[in-house]
């Protein structure tokens, strides 16, 4: 597989501190990549850097063939972005809400059936400030994807969301996948990354400490001799909250 | 950056509190002050009569006085109450007639009395004013009883030149408020409080510019502008039959010339700020001398000569003082040369800052 992404040696300093300290890695079309690490890893001034929304200070990071730091406006249109820290204008109906993104990129969207991709056609009337967290989450991704995307970038998805809406998403993360389309995630939840991501890469104090598929990550450490302190268990908690809650989403 | 624009002013319309304050606001006021100076344009002095006398001239000359439409007359509040109704203005003259007033003099035959105003000494002038009116009402009727062609006379001739009501010059005044108002306070609200929830923000995840949101944004705020003024304008001509002097062109192009310019000073604030926390304290500084200094609400001229040469350098002066000459004047665009030009050399301004100072987040 050609690289869709390609990073190298991307840094970033903050008042003397390294906050993304000689990041690499590739990412090929289709393909789901997961950012893992605590809070202050570096993950999201690590994505922002690749999105062209926050100055390189040094690296470089290639998209289609296109450098970032030059050609930004030709990167940011053929990437989607999902933002932690974002919201929606209010007062503003979903489809006129994807009718506005579009046109910031020039074009024009079947606004429904982007909805339709993501499970909201039945609220294509209502305003952003009315969805639920799940559903917010779900027309962020929708606007994210106006401008068919090659890559798509979430930044911490199901952060805040319930169970159901946390596997709701990863539903859609995958049929997005289906389409071709690479994502690139951060999560600090492990299960969520073991279920969506091809490869992962380990963040932690702004350096990637390992880059691998989470089942040869596994594998290796439980050939170093690595045991679970507890029995392992066949289910836990969040199998029986979902045993008697059920998928269906509540919102 | 048209889809931002449709965008911005669909929500515009839909955002009621926003529509409160840029349409219906501007509007009341206009409702408010409008009644306040546009009613009592003529000052009515009130007037109290304490007759002493039983004649039957100062009957009859209390009588005429209360028919003349110069004076309010009212009812004497008994003496006791006098004295302080004089002293918060609520009445502006009592006149006591003698007791001996209208008697009739034995050896002419005529009618004799002495009348006494009384008034607040610290309202000598106005005073003058009320007097002035008795003296003449006296002198007819002295003229009557004892016939007299004085050699040097005043002979009233009104002439109908346009002249300005005070409503007028509120209603340019507050023409220019609101551009004001729009533009500094619906920047640093509406935009202040955008920014900081990142909906701004998350704009720039498509390529475009901080100018392409300056300029959707402006035209935004153009179009309600125009919308604001027109509600403004149609409510001046029904309810206070406001009389338009100049060219309706030249107040469009100005008006638009105004909320650009006043819309520049409101980006830059808003632009510079994060949140609302910082914009609300700015924006005040930046709008409150305008709004008093700019002869807006006063006249410039009844400030003192230096308040004044502040005055002529608020960016709000020149769009105030093109409105007025051009809705009281009937001045054309070229008759205000240098207004439309210190116009443009603060909107220049404010823009270079506003694109310097711009913050996304």
């Amino acid at each position: 597989m050609s690289a869709l992404l390609a990073v190298e040696g991307l840094s970033k300093t903050y008042d003397g501190q390294k906050v993304v300290d000689d990041v690499s890695f590739s990412v090929a079309k289709g393909e789901v990549f997961g950012i893992l690490g605590p809070n202050g890893a570096g993950k999201t001034t690590t994505l922002e850097m690749i999105e062209g929304l926050r100055p390189i200070d040094s690296g470089k990071v290639e998209l289609s063939g296109y450098n970032v730091a030059t050609e930004t406006d030709k990167v940011k249109s053929i990437i989607g972005i999902q933002r932690q820290s974002s919201d929606f204008f209010d007062n503003i109906k979903l489809t006129e809400m994807l009718d506005m993104f579009a046109g910031l990129y020039g074009g024009k969207v079947n606004a429904m059936e982007l909805l339709d991709e993501v499970d909201l056609r039945s609220k294509a009337n209502s305003y952003v400030q009315n969805l639920s967290g799940g559903q917010r989450q779900r027309f962020s991704i929708a606007a994210a994807m106006v401008n068919k995307p090659k890559a798509l970038f979430l930044d911490e998805p199901t952060t805040g969301l319930d169970p159901q809406a946390r596997r709701n998403l990863w539903d859609l993360v995958k049929s997005i996948q289906k389409k071709g389309i690479a994502v690139v995630l951060t999560t600090h939840y492990m299960e969520e990354a073991e279920v969506l991501c091809d490869r992962v890469a380990i963040m932690d104090e702004g350096q990637v400490k390992v880059i691998d598929t989470p089942k040869a990550l596994i594998s290796a450490l439980i050939k170093r001799g690595f045991k679970k302190k507890d029995v392992v268990q066949q289910a836990d908690l969040e199998d029986v909250f979902i045993d008697l809650t059920g998928k269906a989403l509540r919102e | 950056m048209l889809a931002l624009y449709k965008a911005l002013t669909i929500r515009f319309f839909r955002d009621k509190t926003a529509l409160f304050f840029t349409v219906i606001m501007p509007v009341l006021f206009l409702l408010v002050f409008g009644g306040i100076f546009g009613g009592g344009e003529n000052f009515r002095p009130r007037i109290v009569f304490v007759n002493n006398s039983d004649s039957d001239f100062a009957r009859k000359f209390v009588a005429e006085a209360d028919d003349n439409p110069l004076f309010d007359v009212t009812q004497d509040p008994g003496e006791d109450k006098r004295a302080e109704k004089l002293s918060r203005s609520e009445i502006d003259l009592v006149v006591v007639l003698d007791a001996s007033f209208g008697d009739i003099n034995a050896d002419t035959g005529i009618p004799e009395g002495e009348m006494r105003a009384q008034y607040p000494a610290s309202q000598e002038s106005d005073a003058q004013i009320i007097i002035g009116v008795l003296r003449q009402i006296v002198s007819s009727a002295n003229n009557q009883f004892a016939p007299y062609d004085p050699p040097l006379k005043v002979v009233n001739d009104p002439q109908s030149i346009a002249e300005f009501s005070r409503f007028d010059y509120t209603f340019s005044g507050l023409v220019a408020f609101s551009l004001m108002s729009l533009g500094i306070f619906g920047m640093a609200n509406g935009f202040a409080s955008d920014k900081k929830s990142g909906a701004i923000d998350r704009l720039r995840s498509a390529p475009i510019k901080a100018y392409h949101l300056i300029v959707a944004t402006g035209l935004n705020y153009v179009s309600l502008g125009i919308f604001s003024v027109a509600a403004m304008m149609i409510v001046a001509m029904m309810v206070f039959d406001f009389n338009m002097q100049g060219d309706w062109l030249s107040f469009i192009t100005v008006v638009i010339l105004g909320i650009i310019c006043m819309f520049g000073l409101g980006f830059a604030v808003a632009g510079w700020a994060k949140d609302e926390k910082q914009a609300a304290p700015l924006s005040n500084v930046v709008a409150f001398p305008m709004m008093f200094l700019s002869g807006v609400f006063f006249p410039t001229f009844l400030m003192p000569d230096w308040l004044q040469t502040v005055s002529r350098w608020l960016p709000l002066s020149p769009i105030a003082e093109s409105l007025r000459l051009i809705l009281m004047e009937g001045k054309v665009l070229t008759g205000i040369g240098m207004e439309l030009a210190a116009i443009a050399g603060w909107t220049i301004l404010f823009y270079a800052i506003a694109f310097k100072v711009f913050r996304w987040r």
